[in-house]
């Protein structure tokens, strides 16, 4: 592939709008800096964003389909995304962050998927390798988000629901989930089949692994639902080969994490002791 | 191939500064902390529009449509609803007199 002027720019532009949000995460350490700090990852947003919409006219060649629905996608997500973010009290904005975690899971998953499915030829390993992670890692964060915005919205059903046998549960999604990831990678040619299976079990696997877990311990498991989106995104990134999306879902992927076992830490607990579940009870739910 | 293994530094590198940049955060900021974060792999809607300049078929302008209707309430809600949270602090240190 050789680069065209517009590609070098849009390139940087991306390294500028990375070195932002490194610097927004950096600022957000301290409470006097910290609403700088998301203001300077708005604005890096803000320009990859802009960045993107310009290459896409300079290049041309598009659908205006396409285009069109993208633009009303973005109109109708950025009302929605206002209006719950301003109405939401105060009280209820974890859940709210795990809602948003859990439509950026799906964000995330459905670009990894178009990626497999859309292209009429049969993609190469490493785009089913990277898109299939991303399909997987995706699925699971969008229902573990949502059963953890449910549970701390203290939704009845959602803190009723109990797993027996978790553990057996949770080995069969994994196995079943990894396995059809693998028949992706070995049978390209079945890829809607194995893709869309991939993407269920991963679905059931999200379930299966945040329900056992009580509603004290949501906001570790957000935080390490968080950094898979992150992972996710950056796994994206790698199928489509864009820098932005490679470094920000990196970024977000070992922040995450380090957040999570800071937080586990903050409640004495060691992070694996959260993530397998099974203690607190979802009744400690605030 | 040479771009995958850009591709892959640029992740591993990318890592290392995550860990990093979130070293010594009060406990007090890990919540707007773990939004601001979750804001930023919003980032996905770059994304979404560089896959619908490629896109032709029905089933890509469906994934299309629901990817820019996630990936902008993710990102949109995300900085306002940090910027709220955020807010609350600057409020609350100001009852506390504003000392240090």
């Amino acid at each position: 592939m050789t680069a065209t002027p517009i590609d070098i720019v849009a390139w940087f532009v991306y390294v500028l709008a990375s070195v932002m949000f490194v610097m927004g995460l950096h600022y957000m350490n301290s409470p006097k800096t910290a609403r700088k700090g998301n203001f300077i990852s708005a604005a890096g947003m803000v320009i990859a964003v802009a960045m993107a919409f310009i290459k896409l006219f300079v290049t041309g060649g598009y659908n205006w389909i396409a285009v069109g629905l993208l633009i009303a996608g973005i109109a109708v997500g950025a009302i929605a995304g206002v209006v719950s973010a301003k109405k939401v009290k105060m009280t209820d904005m974890p859940q709210l962050v795990s809602v948003f975690n859990t439509v950026g899971g799906g964000a995330a998953a459905l670009v990894a998927l178009n990626d497999i499915l859309a292209s009429d030829h049969t993609p190469n390993l490493v785009v089913l390798i990277t898109a299939g992670l991303g399909v997987m890692i995706g699925s699971v964060t969008f229902t573990g988000s949502l059963i953890a915005a449910g549970k701390l919205q203290g939704i009845g059903f959602v803190k009723k629901m109990r797993l027996p046998g978790k553990s057996v549960w949770n080995v069969l999604f994994i196995v079943l989930m990894l396995a059809s990831f693998v028949m992706l990678c070995v049978f390209p040619e079945q890829r809607l089949l194995w893709s869309v299976l991939t993407t269920v079990f991963a679905l059931c696997y999200g379930l299966v692994f945040v329900i056992p877990i009580g509603g004290a311990d949501m906001p570790v498991v957000i935080s390490v639902l968080n950094a898979c989106t992150g992972t996710a995104v950056a796994m994206s990134g790698l199928a489509i080969d864009n820098v932005a999306l490679i470094v920000a879902g990196a970024l977000v992927g070992a922040a995450g994490v380090t957040l999570s076992v800071l937080m586990s830490q903050a409640m004495n607990r060691p992070l694996m002791s959260v993530l397998a579940g099974g203690f607190g009870g979802s009744d400690a739910a605030a | 191939m040479p771009e995958l293994v850009v591709s892959i530094t640029l992740f591993i590198l990318a890592l290392l500064i995550g860990i990093e940049v979130i070293g010594k955060v009060p406990a007090t900021l890990h919540t707007p902390l773990m939004s601001g974060a979750n804001s930023i792999h919003g980032i996905v809607i770059v994304g979404v529009v560089i896959v619908a300049a490629e896109a032709n078929s029905p089933l890509s302008y469906v994934f299309i449509f629901l990817a820019a209707v996630l990936g902008t309430m993710n990102v949109v809600g995300g900085y306002v609803v940090t910027d709220r949270m955020l807010e609350m602090f600057k409020s609350d240190k100001k009852d506390k007199g504003g000392n240090k």
